[in-house]
């Protein structure tokens, strides 16, 4: 679905509770078109292969890209925000075919390393597969410039998980959030990484941006998509009452 | 009755012939099977060690084991040597506790530990040395291909060079740690055992000033003369470098008694101070 210029949403199914029992959990994926040279484009958090209910997730994905006229083999970058399995579960497959380059935190990748150690066992029994992930890059905070003229900014936004980061793209005023927050709501922070301090910190450094579009990590039962100011600032102060009390 | 009949038989039979067959076992059938049944004991407790039970209720697990609690520490250490691991080192620092405990010596944990710090500084030493050579390269690689900025770091786990330098660290490391931790083993098993016996000593001992206690010999008048056994110092074994092994009192006192006589002997003529030497 495109969002605005050459920005696309592939939203996981999930605003109803129908939904959500139907197809399970995977996260939205955004993509930015042709922002690479050789008209490569940019793929943020891919989702899984397939998930916990057999959903295959990459084939939705793929299918839902070539109607908008994209295709996979065209992605020269995947940026992961996190190193949750439901964010960046297809990558080295997607890597297959394509080519394209792998990006993630750096400090996320402290955490896979963990993870695929001392941790496994623990992220198992939390329902946690952890697929492989060989990164070429790691992304920290500072400026992310793609092709000529497209600038992002990558932003640590730590709370959900340790090396957790948004990217922001101020031109469009597009933020990228991942799981630091969602329509009424905010991601856990009970996984190993997590850190209810850090994320209301990042959800404050957050809220001061200039940001039209809110594009988050998961439906949830709400909309992934939060679009206009008000909404975006209104979201927050919902957040701050509702849900910071409890972290 | 048919022969069938006849071959058929009830519980109790079968579990009277079976205990029939246990009581025929041999001495060293039954020494066998206790060993495996204290090997089993062991690695549980080493598991629930890891899990978390502290050392103290550990002991109380062991005092359980009155007559077999030795062999059971051994058993125990044994298992926990075994997870010491170079790219896992989570539970390293509790496994070196539990063999400090019980070997009662700092130092023999010493190896260990100044091996498990130096593998981490070694690896990160390779990564910034391969990631100075590669790093610009890899910068330039990624410009083509449209990436670049500040955000922008690269990564080197991927290239062949860190992949075949960290792989070569790790064989190093392992093949260092592998060889510290039969001699240590062999160290434990002689300061956990009540039994002096050169059968306790048959673990491959390699550290350098260990290798003669394979041969070590309780009744060897030098080391006891040196030990002071006779104006009562401890017995020691022949070789022994390290210090007084727990020696079983049956043992010790054989020992005293045959070194009184062999003394007696030694000391004949009474203007003679010097000692007998060691072979």
């Amino acid at each position: 679905m495109k969002l605005v210029n050459n920005f696309y949403a592939y939203l996981w199914p999930g605003v109803t509770m129908q939904e959500m029992m139907k197809y399970g959990n995977n996260c939205n994926s955004y993509l930015v078109a042709n922002a690479l040279p050789g008209n490569k484009h940019v793929l943020v958090d891919p989702g899984q292969v397939v998930n916990e209910t057999r959903q295959k997730c990459l084939d939705r994905l793929i299918s839902e890209m070539k109607k908008d006229g994209l295709k996979i083999e065209d992605v020269g970058l995947i940026i992961n925000t996190h190193a949750h399995p439901d964010h960046y579960g297809a990558s080295e497959e997607i890597r297959k075919m394509s080519g394209a380059q792998v990006a993630i935190g750096k400090e996320e990748n402290e955490f896979l390393k963990l993870a695929s150690g001392e941790m496994s066992q623990a992220l198992k029994s939390m329902g946690f597969e952890m697929p492989e992930i060989h990164p070429d890059l790691y992304l920290t905070e500072g400026e992310l410039r793609l092709g000529k003229d497209l600038v992002a900014q990558i932003i640590l936004i730590p709370g959900h998980s340790d090396g957790h980061i948004g990217i922001y793209w101020p031109k469009e005023k597009i933020f990228m959030g991942g799981d630091l927050v969602f329509d009424g709501s905010t991601g856990r922070v009970d996984i190993p990484g997590g850190s209810a301090e850090a994320l209301k910190a990042s959800i404050e450094r957050i809220a001061k941006l200039d940001i039209e579009y809110l594009l988050t990590g998961h439906q949830y039962g709400s909309p992934g998509i939060i679009k206009g100011k008000d909404k975006i600032k209104h979201n927050f102060e919902i957040i701050r009452k509702s849900i910071f009390p409890y972290l | 009755m048919s022969g069938d009949d006849r071959e058929l038989k009830s519980a109790f039979d079968i579990a009277m012939e079976r205990a029939q067959k246990l009581g025929g076992l041999s001495a060293d059938d039954k020494k066998r099977l206790r060993e495996a049944e204290l090997s089993e004991v062991g690695q549980a407790l080493g598991k629930r060690y890891l899990s978390g039970l502290p050392i103290r209720d550990v002991e109380l697990e062991l005092g359980k084991y009155k007559e077999d609690r030795q062999i059971l520490i051994r058993y125990f250490l044994a298992f926990l040597m075994d997870k010491i691991s170079l790219t896992d080192p989570v539970d390293v620092e509790r496994i070196l506790e539990a063999i400090q405990h019980f070997s009662g010596s700092p130092k023999v944990i010493d190896g260990i530990r100044g091996l498990m710090n130096d593998y981490p500084a070694a690896v990160e030493q390779a990564r910034q040395e391969i990631q100075s050579k590669l790093g610009t390269a890899r910068r330039k690689e990624l410009a083509r291909k449209g990436i670049s900025g500040s955000a922008v770091e690269t990564a080197i786990e991927v290239s062949p060079e860190w992949l075949e330098t960290s792989q070569h660290l790790l064989s190093e490391y392992q093949k260092r740690l592998e060889g510290i931790k039969p001699p240590l083993q062999a160290l434990l098993t002689a300061k956990t055992s009540k039994t002096p016996y050169n059968s306790l000593f048959s673990a491959q001992l390699t550290w350098v000033g260990l290798c003669c206690l394979p041969f070590a010999d309780s009744e060897h008048l030098c080391s006891a003369l040196r030990a002071r056994t006779l104006s009562c110092g401890l017995p020691v074994l022949h070789f022994d470098r390290l210090r007084v092994l727990d020696l079983h009192l049956g043992a010790a006192l054989h020992t005293v008694s045959l070194h009184v006589t062999l003394l007696s002997i030694a000391f004949a003529n009474e203007t003679s101070t010097q000692l007998p030497t060691c072979q």
